[in-house]
């Protein structure tokens, strides 16, 4: 028994891969955010019917790659069908309207997975081992699995980063967000970087899907992601919603604490612990660890 | 009857009240309701509330554990329509205020089983308004969506908190609460059942539990009533309709937003208390996150923002599961089946995308777009008559 195996070091490794989960819904959350600014509530349940469409794929015989990119595309493509359906409609409308069409949507899309694959948890295979690698005799709790789910996540955030930072695209993206009256008269296609921004979004759910299902064999489920929303959620706003690497860092806080909750006392805690985090961040600082404070603040 | 009573009271300021131009006279100041508020509240309360009992003796026992349950919905739902609709916040996760409250209420019962329930049923109703405040307090004070988030977030995390194995001995873990001394109908009530000439009375406990929950429905929708022509509820839409402006008539905005949040976390604190009360006995999967999302569908379908409309929700929700069935019956889909499980979520949530977009209103808005229609006619009629007589 070295540190390596110590239970704190097998939640903290755990709590890295759950983390990075929970990153990547955050960050679909945060790009949908600063698009239009709605909080995305069905992102997890999109994630989710990717996820299921991927697996029918496989269950006729198609590999992981493949599915795994027929589920980005299908993320890619319901994202902009959202926005443009469903987003559009409610702009100019009080707050809460987009709020609850987006519910409607969550309940729609969930209530179909159940009524197409049933309410029962699907295996979904795994590329790579899920059996931890070896350091010096002991098995630690971090698999080739963990390490895959960590790499692509860092490839993504470094792929968003690189979008927004030296593209024209991004620079299109972060006009229309920032100043869309300015960028339409620039000659931006603001409605049309919009509906980017949210199938970007789509399409890094769907990641996050496949990733979550082969995960410590969750499975696929219809409801199987509303906790990850969750705690996508709470990273993204205590990392400010607005910013892409608080998102990031605010998942690997969530997934770390959630695991330490779940080690150390029971796994039905973890999201009541996560949601006190979230109400600690939110008392001393409302905008978010890594947001600047907005002017207008009422 | 029972439609007619109610449905006044649901608008807090009817169109009956806004007297059009002084010259002409509408008809229905005939009928017109008392000027105080308050008194105006408890006319119409009473009137439902002895319209729905009479309904009671009408429909059997399955038709009033229906009625039972929709009228705990519609204290959770009136609630809610307040927050939404008057004070512009929304909170997903007013199912798990019910639980809170139905669990408080349980425990105080089982814990002090001489008390009158009643008492248990306020402890539940301010552990739903305390819960609101903790949970409200940090998120409300932000505009965005922190306050839908947050209470998603409670929805999904409280069953897997109540279930959690550590309370069990408190909150009986997964196979759920019972309550050791549910109310039972007082005895004079079941004497009469046996008296000749009023047997036709006779109680069934289904009617009584009824009567329990309407009576707390109506007491809702009374205080409702009454807090909206209050200063909090001119407060609740000032805040709703411009928060920068409140803030320079000295409203003070953060804690007009908890108030109203804390007021709907106690209605659905009744609310699950009611329905311990009625049911005997809950589990945490009574009060997973779909149904505070179900909720949120029954308040849009109602109409968001009134009180009647929130009758319309709770009723609809109530007796959803028996009209599902029908439905899936009639459609030829075993109603066990994967189709028939999820067909109420999938009608409930495409409603929900549907109304938002092309009619926000819901059902009160046509019922009283229609009523102000029909009224404006024979207005119009009445003083084009007067007009007609003054001129000759």
């Amino acid at each position: 028994m070295s540190f390596l195996s110590s239970q704190f070091m097998s939640a903290t490794f755990d709590g890295i891969a759950n983390g990075m989960i929970y990153a990547l819904i955050a960050l679909a959350l945060v790009l949908v955010w600063q698009a239009t600014h709605v909080l995305n509530f069905a992102q997890g349940a999109m994630a989710m019917f990717s996820t299921f469409i991927a697996f029918t794929f496989l269950e006729h015989g198609v590999g992981y790659w493949p599915a795994l990119l027929i589920a980005i595309i299908f993320g890619f493509l319901v994202g902009g069908a959202a926005e443009r359906l469903l987003i559009r409609p409610t702009r100019g409308k009080p707050e809460i309207n987009p709020v609850v069409v987006m519910v409607g949507f969550l309940t729609v899309i969930e209530a179909i997975a159940a009524m197409i694959w049933g309410p029962n948890s699907r295996t979904y295979p795994s590329p790579f081992s899920q059996i931890g690698f070896t350091v010096g005799g002991t098995t630690i709790n971090f698999s080739p699995y963990d390490l895959y789910t960590v790499i692509t996540v860092g490839l993504i955030a470094v792929g968003i980063y690189a979008l927004f930072r030296y593209t024209n695209l991004g620079l299109k993206m972060r006009a229309s967000a920032f100043a869309p009256e300015v960028a339409r008269l620039l000659g931006v296609r603001v409605s049309r970087m919009l509906t980017f921004g949210w199938m970007i979004a789509g399409a890094i759910g769907a990641v996050a899907g496949v990733l979550y299902a082969a995960h410590n064999n969750a499975g696929v489920y219809p409801t199987n992601l509303d906790l990850v929303f969750v705690f996508g959620f709470i990273a993204a706003a205590i990392g400010g919603l607005e910013s892409p690497s608080g998102a990031i860092i605010g998942g690997l806080i969530i997934g770390l604490v959630g695991d330490y909750v779940s080690s150390y006392y029971s796994s039905g805690l973890a999201p009541i612990a996560v949601v006190v985090v979230l109400i600690i961040v939110l008392m001393i600082r409302p905008q978010g660890i890594f947001a600047r404070p907005a002017a207008r603040r009422v | 009857m029972s439609v007619e009573g109610l449905e006044t009271a649901g608008a807090p300021v009817p169109a009956a009240q806004q007297t059009p131009t002084p010259g002409s006279q509408p008809w229905f100041t005939r009928v017109r309701l008392p000027r105080q508020p308050l008194v105006r509240h408890l006319l119409l309360g009473v009137l439902g509330f002895g319209a729905l009992v009479l309904l009671t003796f009408n429909v059997n026992a399955t038709a009033n554990n229906e009625l039972s349950v929709s009228a705990c919905y519609v204290a959770v739902i009136a609630g809610l329509s307040v927050l939404t609709g008057i004070s512009g916040q929304i909170s997903l996760g007013n199912g798990a205020f019910m639980a809170v409250g139905a669990y408080t209420t349980g425990i105080w019962m089982n814990h002090y089983p001489s008390q009158p329930f009643i008492i248990a049923l306020l402890a539940g109703t301010i552990a739903g308004a305390l819960f609101g405040i903790v949970i409200g307090m940090p998120a409300t004070r932000l505009s965005g969506p922190y306050l839908a988030g947050m209470t998603l977030a409670f929805a999904v995390a409280l069953p897997q908190i109540v279930a959690y194995q550590g309370w069990t001995s408190v909150l009986g873990g997964e196979s759920g609460l019972e309550l050791s001394n549910q109310p039972q109908p007082p005895q004079w009530l079941l004497n009469h059942s046996q008296t000749p000439g009023l047997s036709a009375f006779g109680i069934a406990s289904s009617r009584y539990y009824a009567w329990i929950g309407i009576a707390g429905a109506v007491v809702t929708l009374i205080l409702l009533a009454n807090l909206l022509s209050s200063r909090f509820g001119r407060q609740f839409r000032a805040v709703r309709d411009d928060d920068v402006a409140a803030e320079l008539m000295g409203i003070h905005v953060a804690r007009t937003r908890v108030i109203a949040f804390a007021t709907s976390a106690a209605c659905a604190g009744l609310g699950g208390g009611l329905f311990i009360v009625i049911q005997g006995a809950v589990d945490p999967t009574t009060f997973l996150v779909s149904l505070s999302i179900t909720l949120v569908a029954a308040m849009v379908i109602g109409g968001i923002g009134t009180l009647m409309g929130a009758v319309w929700g709770g009723v609809i929700l109530g007796f959803s599961n028996t009209w599902i069935t029908d439905l899936s019956n009639a459609l030829g889909i075993n109603p066990t089946s994967n189709v028939g499980a999820n067909l109420q979520a999938a009608i409930f949530g495409s409603l929900l995308i549907i109304l938002i977009l092309a009619a926000p209103g819901g059902i009160q808005r046509l019922i009283s777009y229609s009523y102000l229609k029909a009224a404006g006619r024979f207005t119009a009629r009445r003083a084009r008559e007067k007009d007609i007589s003054a001129l000759t």
